[in-house]
């Protein structure tokens, strides 16, 4: 691995160097009009195309990144792209139940992000649970939306650092097929159908599969020190596979749309945990699957001035009741899980244009929602179609008899959940050349969190033709998840007297539900600058700072405690940390440039991010970042080295002398080259080839799993080399 | 290797100075597009019923908001087609749009552009736009980006439906020609 002085002087010299000259509008197209058809489409097309990618008008601080960018870059999934986003982190094979957490302006949480596929909400409600992995699929994407900061103000309470839209094709768009098919390193297999038709009366049908598994690397072979220590119980051969499906079907007839989505994970149940505490084998695994079914309906008038946009949607997530752990804390034997949220919802939003300049959004959202909350360790299956009670779960370890005979079996606790929310939101623009600007707020009455009002302010202004200003506010309310509240595990052992008698019951650790969270609360200021220095020089500075209440930390160890009548060691689980404080500032260039034959389009971002809480760094966030790649085109062929630079890196978990774990600075080097339409008739047949960790680094993550059983920072991949080929039809 | 990568990721972002006079210049997309459109006037031929008389502009119409700006405008400052002046429209809603020969269809449009190309489907009109999948849909033109050019492809199936005759010249050089509806 490189050190990261290595990377200075590129950079800097990177930051100094501009010199495309300028051209005046009105000159310009009197040029291009002597140009023949032919050398007009040899015309290189300045930032300026690159710009109008970028939601720069909008008062937002957002990304924009096209289908174009997409295949460019070979982002296959949502993971590889918020990999590249400014201010975003992920923190990769760190976690038993998430399997990678995403921190986005220095607060960590894969819930506190909302995912969406053309506008219908996939993740859970409330910031509920869920692995965020190869499983959000952008195989049928035309352009991902990224809003940065709380949207509460238009998506709900729990729209808490961003809002991620994924919008695909429609069938007319894709009109044939596109199958793909790639294999490579540690028998990594990915594969994707997609299809599109326009049907008769104008609807048009997609449908897109895509399914990616692999054994994954060994790696007692990469990081033997981390992985030297043996579990106490017969060895199995290391598995650590992981795996991923996501179908998806849309219809749509004129006004009315319809949808399927499905989604499903696998990783093991071990990640991020030392091998002598957690079983890497096969049975081993954590598997969640997510399912939205959707309605909507638009209906806009001839003259526009109003919209009516109606949609009803159901979406279950649930994790797979073979889902299990095999660790220390279930006495290495089948420690299953199981939880599930359902969810109703139906929304209604009225977008009236109230003059040329002002466009007023009126809504109402309604959410019925159904939870099992995070079950503690069942010794068999749970089995969905029965209730809790009947099932005979007892409390692992409990299930014993003591001296007199009487059973000390302790029923497992299971904790359903039924709450409402209903919002109404409304949010009023303004939009002229140069200046736009929105101020929206949204009530929301959840029935268990009480009422909350979030607003949203912001301000774009472009006081010179290459220069735009955006200022924003806003806020945003997470109520705790019921994995956070109710969610609860840990076995007990017997105790005896000197006769080997049964005499109780002991626990030397439990991860206990705290019902009395309280719901976190944001407040975020940010501020930026974009400059056009040249037609093919883009520059943009964001700044941001944020206010944290009473927030949430999973695994929070509280020293000894009871739990039904029986001692505990050390008693864990999720609290409310007190006050957060995050600020940072990112600097970003973006360029298009030619060599020769080449397009070049280099792009380079500089994130500082700091944060505290009760006075202890935030976790799962570097305070230096760059993330940096160089796009580049000639005719066919295109490649995209690209690098992420992290520097230290804490997490949340302490080590024996009570010191924050931390994981080094790295330098991870990733690049996909492409080679398109090799033959266009009768198929295009494009071929591709990826390489992530190209220089075979060894690096390590932020560690989440708590306590010594934990990796200090988790081990991530040696070097992957996927090859494959794309054929459209 | 890794020093040649970040060598070439620096030197990326030193810039050829191109001279003014040079075809291969970076120019704004808006200006290339809007020079397309122009040029499409003289590669397209309209049924004689198009057009109200000999006099008759031949009209280029811009639906929803303008990504051009002065640049189309400019393009057909003066110009003529085929001996008929150009002139350009701009309709800001579908309730407003009125018959023109060439019909670009902003991005905002999206959404509609299935119903709104029903609409225009037997009209003598040029339809063109960004949108993904236009042609697809039953657009006649749709402008694409690569390689960091301006590029278009062709639905000569919606074409000829819209009695359009496009030269010979102009599906030679379109990125893909789509024959079928």
């Amino acid at each position: 691995m490189a050190p990261p002085t290595l990377l200075r002087r590129p950079l800097l010299a990177s930051l100094i160097l501009t010199s495309i000259p300028l051209a005046a509008a009105g000159g310009e197209v009197r040029r291009l009009k002597q140009l023949s058809l032919e050398e007009l489409l040899d015309v290189p097309i300045t930032a300026a195309s690159q710009l109008a990618e970028r939601p720069s008008g909008a008062p937002w601080s957002a990304h924009v990144v096209t289908e174009e960018t997409l295949r460019a870059r070979g982002y296959s999934t949502l993971l590889d792209l918020l990999e590249d986003l400014p201010q975003f982190e992920v923190q990769h094979k760190d976690s038993e139940t998430r399997r990678n957490i995403v921190s986005v302006r220095g607060l960590f949480g894969n819930e506190r992000l909302l995912i969406l596929y053309d506008g219908v909400r996939v993740t859970p409600p409330s910031g509920n649970i869920y692995a965020l992995s190869s499983q959000f699929s952008l195989r049928d994407a035309k352009r991902v939306e990224i809003v940065l900061g709380p949207m509460s103000a238009l998506y709900g309470p729990d729209a808490f650092s961003s809002v991620i839209n994924i919008v695909t094709k429609k069938g007319g768009e894709l009109s044939g097929a596109r199958l793909m098919g790639a294999g490579g390193a540690y028998g990594t297999t990915d594969a994707s159908l997609s299809a599109g038709t326009s049907l008769p009366g104008g609807g048009e049908f997609a449908a897109t599969a895509h399914r990616y598994a692999s054994d994954e690397p060994s790696m007692p072979r990469y990081y033997p020190g981390d992985f030297a220590g043996r579990p106490p119980v017969p060895a199995r051969p290391f598995d650590a596979g992981t795996g991923s499906l996501f179908a998806h079907a849309r219809l749509t007839l004129r006004g009315f749309e319809t949808g399927f989505l499905h989604m499903e994970e696998t990783h093991p149940s071990a990640t991020g945990v030392r091998p002598e505490f957690s079983l890497y084998a096969g049975p081993a695994r954590f598997h969640t699957h997510a399912s939205s079914l959707y309605a909507k309906h638009a209906f806009v008038t001839d003259d526009e001035l109003w919209r009516l946009d109606s949609q009803a949607s159901y979406r279950s997530h649930e994790i797979d009741p073979q889902s299990r752990f095999i660790n220390s804390f279930s006495l290495f034997r089948d420690a299953y899980k199981y939880a599930f949220d359902r969810t109703f919802e139906l929304r209604e939003q009225l977008t009236l244009r109230v003059s040329d300049e002002v466009p007023l959004v009126l809504g109402l959202s309604y959410e019925d929602n159904s939870s099992l909350a995070y079950s503690a360790d069942l010794d068999h299956p749970f089995d969905p179609s029965r209730s809790a009670d009947s099932q005979g779960f007892l409390y692992p370890g409990s299930d014993v008899t003591d001296l007199n005979g009487a059973p000390l079996g302790i029923p497992v606790d299971f904790h359903y959940l039924q709450f409402q929310n209903l919002g109404a939101f409304a949010q009023l623009g303004f939009k002229r050349p140069g200046l736009s600007a929105a101020l929206g707020a949204r009530f929301d009455h959840n029935t268990r969190y009480g009422d909350a009002v979030n607003p949203r302010a912001g301000v774009a202004w472009e006081p010179a033709e290459r220069l735009t200003l955006k200022v924003n506010y806003g806020e945003a309310f997470l109520a705790p998840s019921p994995f956070r509240s109710h969610g609860h595990f840990g076995s007990f052992t017997p105790t005896t007297n000197g006769l080997g008698q049964v005499t109780g019951l002991r626990s030397d650790f439990f991860s206990l539900p705290n019902p009395g969270l309280r719901p976190e609360k944001l407040r975020e200021w940010d501020a930026g600058a974009s400059w056009r220095f040249t037609e093919g020089l883009w520059g943009a500075l964001n700044g941001y700072y944020a206010e944290v209440t009473d927030l949430i930390q999973d695994d929070v160890v509280s020293g000894p405690g009871t739990f039904k009548g029986w001692p505990i060691a050390a008693v864990s689980g999720s609290v409310n940390r007190g006050f957060a404080r995050t600020h940072g500032v990112t600097a970003r260039l973006d360029a298009l440039t030619r060599a020769g034959r080449w397009a070049l389009k280099p792009n380079a971002a500089y994130t500082y991010s700091d944060g505290r809480v009760d006075g202890e760094v935030l976790a799962y966030s570097a305070r230096h970042s760059v993330q940096a790649g160089l796009e580049a085109e000639c005719g066919k062929v295109s490649l995209y080295p690209r690098l992420v630079l992290r520097g230290r890196t804490y997490s949340a978990t302490k080590d024996p002398q009570g010191r924050l774990q931390s994981s080094a600075p790295y330098v991870l080097v990733n690049t996909h080259l492409r080679y398109s339409d090799i033959v266009t008739e009768p198929l295009r047949l494009t071929a591709f080839l990826g390489v992530s960790n190209l220089f075979d680094s060894r690096y390590r993550n932020a560690a989440f799993t708590a306590g010594s059983v934990g990796f200090p920072a988790a081990p991530q991949d040696p070097r992957r080399v996927v090859g494959g080929v794309e054929v459209a039809f | 290797m890794r020093a040649l990568l970040l060598s070439l990721l620096a030197a990326s972002w030193v810039s050829p100075s191109l001279a003014a006079s040079d075809p291969r210049r970076p120019s704004g997309v808006a200006e290339v597009k809007a020079v397309f459109l122009f040029n499409f006037t003289k590669f397209v031929e309209w049924p004689p019923e198009a057009f109200a008389d000999p006099a008759s502009p031949l009209v280029i119409g811009v639906l929803g908001p303008d990504p051009f700006g002065p640049a189309l405008d400019e393009a057909v400052a003066g110009e003529k087609a085929d001996g008929r002046r150009v002139e350009v429209v701009r309709f800001k809603s579908l309730d407003e749009l009125g018959p023109c020969h060439i019909l670009f269809i902003a991005a905002a449009y999206e959404e509609r552009a299935p119903e709104l190309l029903r609409r225009l489907r037997r009209d003598a009109t040029l339809t063109v736009s960004d949108i993904p999948g236009f042609t697809a849909r039953g657009g006649v033109v749709q402008f694409l980006t690569e390689g960091g050019r301006v590029r278009f492809e062709i639905s000569q199936a919606a074409a000829e439906r819209a009695g359009l005759r496009v030269s010979a010249r102009l599906l030679n050089l379109a990125s893909v020609v789509r024959r079928r509806p």
